[in-house]
């Protein structure tokens, strides 16, 4: 499979948290502004690529029965480093993030990439897969959070710009991301039944 | 002591519930919540091994991870301690208790990767409860989950039974959009003050 | 048969200490880079809020007891922990006291240094981090706006407009604003327990 190919598939038609519904408590936790919904977005791509290297090389040592749990040590020792990584390089994200960062060790994404492509695809191909899943979970949380940033505090990027001074508040509250998510997952609904 | 418990079992059950305001447990929330009775049967395993884990994660963290000062190490340890427990409670249950292992041996193993577990250790933690109130914390905690999950269950059933709605919004968005009034409805306990 | 099993036993625990080992070690190498600098990052955000709340003062540690609140004699009497506490100089000359106070806001604690001068009047504060309170809402407490109607007050009459006060609480966030009004309050008594 070619990467635009496996792109498109991360990106829309198999996006993880639009299409296969898994990843979901980020998505709806840390899309409170922009800012947030990137760093969440790219910390989960960074470990969602490692891990998937890291258990494709090692797919043919770990025993059968064992496999979840070895997946999961690897998974959260990744984690733990980007928490930290985080944690001293970029303070303010990881103020922001709080518990989310050590969460993403139960993102369904991760642990369902590990077993469903890293443990039966060469290590090149798992690269791949983890950079468009993980792209994709990424496109997902900033179309959440431009909306809910937009609407619900009236501003883009962190008040960087503002755009209005009467937001609806309820929007970053969280009634709001379960209604963002389910409009956003409608539209594609919609497109994806076009395109067929 | 007394009303710090009552606090937390109210913060946890009502205010800061765990999916409504939080969204720590929101896969099982979304995957197992099409009918009532495997909603409460998720509940029951939740609210199970939370109490359980907040009791050996709080352990291991105090008596084990502190003393060797490897605090960087707690995502890794409560993770590996989650996923073993569930194996354990699993095994047992089988054996003991096939009768209940009948009733909630399916959601076992989606518990490891449900992270309103691995929350509530994290919680416990960073909240600086004692033994007790982790163990109030968790219990009540899975309580909350329970609540959340199983009046979404019921209005599912009732949805899916007589709703009328746009074809894209079938399912899952719909699904969503009954979490978002549920959430708004939540909201209301949030101006409640204990104490 | 058992011997096989056993075997086999031992070879998949023997796989799985070894993957936890080197997870570990790395973790432990990645610590080693980080830990000095992530102290360092903390140490900062407490002398830059010193400077905020009492700027050209020195700041002298006290050391209190891990755990110590204070209990503060308002409308809603809340107990209050206190982080840390400073001893200010300036010139030479006695300025009053620094208190880092950690009052419960709306989703956990709101981490606040409060400056006290000799005569108990606020000379400013500062909420060093709010993040478990809402985005947009409570955790605006972090602007200067907001924290500014704080500075000149006695420190022990502080308190939000719904409870008698002159703090404009922040738009739809009472909780938080209530909680760093009496943290504000707990910080005065403090200060004024220590002479």
């Amino acid at each position: 499979m070619s990467f635009g190919k496996n792109l498109k598939e991360g990106l829309v038609t198999n996006n993880p948290v639009l299409v296969q519904l898994i990843g979901l408590c980020p998505t709806l936790a840390t899309t409170t502004s922009i800012v947030n919904g990137i760093g969440m977005g790219l910390s989960a791509t960074a470990v969602l690529i490692c891990s998937n290297i890291v258990i494709s090389l090692l797919r043919k040592i770990i025993p059968n029965k064992v496999r979840i749990a070895a997946y999961i040590t690897v998974i959260a020792g990744f984690v733990t480093m980007v928490d930290l990584l985080l944690q001293a390089f970029i303070p303010s994200l990881s103020a922001s993030l709080g518990t989310f960062i050590p969460l993403i060790v139960v993102n369904c994404i991760i642990l369902g990439r590990a077993e469903a492509f890293a443990s039966k695809n060469s290590v090149g191909k798992s690269a791949v897969d983890g950079i468009c899943m993980g792209l994709g979970f990424t496109f997902a949380l900033v179309c959440m959070s431009i909306i809910r940033e937009l609407l619900g505090a009236g501003t883009i990027g962190g008040g960087a710009i503002t755009v209005f001074t009467q937001p609806a508040t309820i929007m970053i509250l969280p009634a709001g991301a379960f209604l963002t998510l389910g409009c956003i997952i409608a539209v594609m609904q919609k497109l994806l039944k076009k395109g067929e | 002591m007394l009303t710090s418990i009552l606090s937390i079992s109210l913060g946890a059950i009502l205010i800061n519930n765990f999916i409504m305001s939080q969204f720590l447990g929101c896969c099982p929330f979304f995957g197992v919540s099409k009918k009532i009775d495997t909603a409460v049967g998720m509940g029951m395993a939740v609210t199970f091994v939370m109490g359980l884990a907040s009791a050996v994660t709080w352990l291991i963290n105090t008596f084990v991870l502190i003393p060797l000062g490897l605090g960087f190490m707690q995502t890794v340890a409560f993770i590996l301690v989650i996923a073993t427990l569930v194996q354990f409670v699993e095994m047992f249950m089988m054996k003991s208790l096939p009768s209940l292992y009948q009733a909630l041996g399916v959601f076992l193993p989606l518990i490891t990767t449900n992270c309103a577990v691995l929350g509530v250790s994290l919680q416990n933690i960073q909240n600086g409860y004692n033994f007790i109130e982790s163990i109030v914390y968790g219990i009540t905690g899975g309580l909350g989950f329970t609540l959340a999950i199983v009046l979404f269950a019921s209005i599912r059933e009732r949805l899916d039974a007589s709703a009328e709605c746009p074809k894209s919004f079938e399912g899952v968005p719909l699904a969503l959009i009954s979490a978002s009034l549920m959430a708004m409805a939540f909201l209301g306990f949030s101006g409640m003050k204990i104490w | 048969m058992a011997g096989k099993q056993k075997n086999e036993f031992v070879q998949l625990g023997g796989i799985l200490c070894a993957i936890t080992l080197v997870v570990a070690l790395a973790l432990g190498a990645v610590n080693a880079v980080t830990v000095d600098k992530i102290a360092e990052i903390n140490q900062q955000k407490i002398l830059d809020s010193l400077e905020l709340v009492m700027p050209g003062a020195e700041a002298e540690m006290i050391d209190i007891a891990e755990g110590t609140t204070v209990t503060t004699e308002t409308k809603n009497a809340t107990s209050v922990e206190i982080l840390s506490a400073y001893k200010m100089t300036k010139d030479g000359a006695d300025a009053g006291y620094c208190v880092e106070v950690g009052p419960t806001g709306f989703g956990g604690v709101v981490d606040t240094m409060v400056g006290i001068d000799v005569d108990g009047n606020v000379t400013g504060i500062s909420v060093i981090s709010a993040s478990a309170e809402t985005p947009g809402l409570g955790a605006r407490s972090t602007e200067a706006d907001f924290q500014a109607q704080y500075t000149g007050l006695v420190g022990t009459e502080v308190a939000v407009e719904t409870d008698g006060g002159s703090i404009e609480a922040l738009t739809g966030a009472t909780i938080t604003s209530r909680a760093v009004s009496e943290g504000v309050v707990a910080a005065a008594l403090f200060a004024a327990q220590q002479g």
